[in-house]
């Protein structure tokens, strides 16, 4: 009986999500929205993730009381875990575009290893508007890193649970849970119109988590030729490879003390104004 | 092990559905892609298991990068049936029920973010937009420093 119970949010969701897919890769399709001479293609998976972010809102769930039905905590909890193995499923694709451009990606090792600096960008920018923005301790939390789970990690271990810090990564992280793969294939889409080499934005897209990523770089590539395709999608995945690898250490020895830094810095800056 | 062996029923889920996606963008027949299935299912199976058993920070499916390309390294046969069989469903396939996933179990939790001020939001795009942009700018210093691009 348990089985039984426990078979249908799975195809519930199954049903649900091809009909998803359906609706966004062969009805709507790839669209692109022109902008004087400048076009932007919008790709069937950001419509997916729109449609699904639209159909499982709350308001929606209660509005529409039949679907409230169909689609319940159940479902939703089984969406959040294939998206865990769907990604698998990108990892083994990934494999299939280093292996031809293996000579490429080590060439780019040593860039790629340098890209981590990259990543202290927000420190400089984001932690000084968040202290305009009033927030304390929480700031060196949220703009240390891009705030995935090895950051949590680092944060945690080094201020503690319950710390206005930890507070901080926390809120970051659960922003990125809840529009970072949407946000990120905008980023994707739009990289491009800043001159920037799609190889140098495939190693930007590799920063975050596997969705953001997937999102970055599959709205990249779409305008590119298959052999550049796939370098720069193999590029993105080593990028992505090297920030799991190197952005725990990288966060932790000049990352937090970077932060701590702007953040004296930044509230000297406000007393005085202040004063 | 078990767990892994488990697993790989929501694999072949998602796989399946990888497979339907490509059906429908270009009409290629769902079961002229059983060898994709075959080896992506390998692939991730042994990724499943080497992370059961060997854990570290890295994220499983980067686990499935490094089995697939250590698999693909030596020129032999089975190097070109998994590139040929992974080759047959694109990348972007394989991106859409991934994102229509991440959307449906999202949607949700939208109440949770309308509870943290918009700031908080505000803060969420600048870091993410600096850190993709810094990234690239480094990378694009990099490469070209290198003879890349």
């Amino acid at each position: 009986m348990g089985d039984i119970k426990g078979l249908k949010p799975v195809i519930k969701t199954t049903i649900i999500v091809a009909v998803v897919i359906f609706v966004a890769q062969f009805v709507i399709g790839q669209q692109v929205i022109s902008i004087g001479s400048v076009s932007i293609p919008i790709l069937p998976m950001l419509f997916a993730v729109m449609i699904g972010m639209f159909i499982s809102l709350a308001v929606v769930r209660k509005k529409i009381a039949v679907w409230g039905k169909i689609f319940t905590q159940k479902e939703e909890s089984f969406a959040s875990k294939m998206v865990g193995f769907s990604l698998l499923i990108l990892g083994t694709q990934y494999a299939g575009m280093i292996i031809p451009n293996i000579d490429n990606i080590m060439k780019a090792g040593v860039p790629l290893l340098f890209q981590e600096l990259g990543n202290l960008l927000p420190i400089v920018i984001a932690i000084p508007l968040a202290i305009k923005f009033g927030l304390g301790r929480e700031a060196i939390g949220a703009c240390s890193s891009i705030s995935r789970e090895p950051s949590i990690a680092v944060i945690q271990g080094k201020y503690g649970t319950g710390t206005p810090e930890y507070i901080g990564v926390l809120a970051i992280y659960l922003c990125g849970s809840v529009i970072g793969t949407l946000w990120f294939s905008v980023l994707g889409s739009l990289g491009g119109l800043t001159g920037l080499h799609p190889f140098a934005l495939a190693a930007g897209s590799g920063v975050g988590s596997g969705s953001m990523l997937s999102a970055a770089s599959g709205a990249l590539v779409s305008t590119l030729s298959p052999e550049m395709a796939g370098q720069a999608l193999s590029i993105a995945a080593a990028s992505n490879l090297l920030s799991s690898v190197v952005g725990a250490l990288s966060l932790t020895f000049i990352g937090i003390p970077l932060a701590e830094f702007m953040y004296k810095v930044c509230n000297k800056k406000k007393e005085l104004v202040n004063a | 092990m078990l767990k892994s062996i488990d697993d790989m029923k929501f694999v072949f889920l998602a796989l399946f559905l990888a497979i339907f996606t490509q059906t429908v963008t270009d009409g290629t027949p769902l079961f002229s892609m059983w060898d994709s299935f075959i080896a992506m299912s390998i692939i991730v199976f042994l990724s499943l298991v080497a992370k059961h058993y060997l854990d570290s920070p890295l994220p499983t499916f980067a686990y499935a990068t490094i089995i697939g390309i250590v698999i693909c390294l030596p020129d032999t046969i089975v190097r070109i049936f998994v590139l040929d069989s992974i080759g047959k469903v694109g990348f972007l396939s394989c991106c859409v029920p991934l994102l229509a996933f991440a959307g449906l179990s999202v949607g949700g939790r939208m109440e949770e973010l309308k509870k943290l001020s918009w700031k908080i939001i505000v803060l969420f795009l600048v870091v993410s937009t600096s850190c993709f942009f810094g990234a690239s700018l480094i990378a694009q210093i990099g490469f070209s420093m290198k003879g890349i691009i």
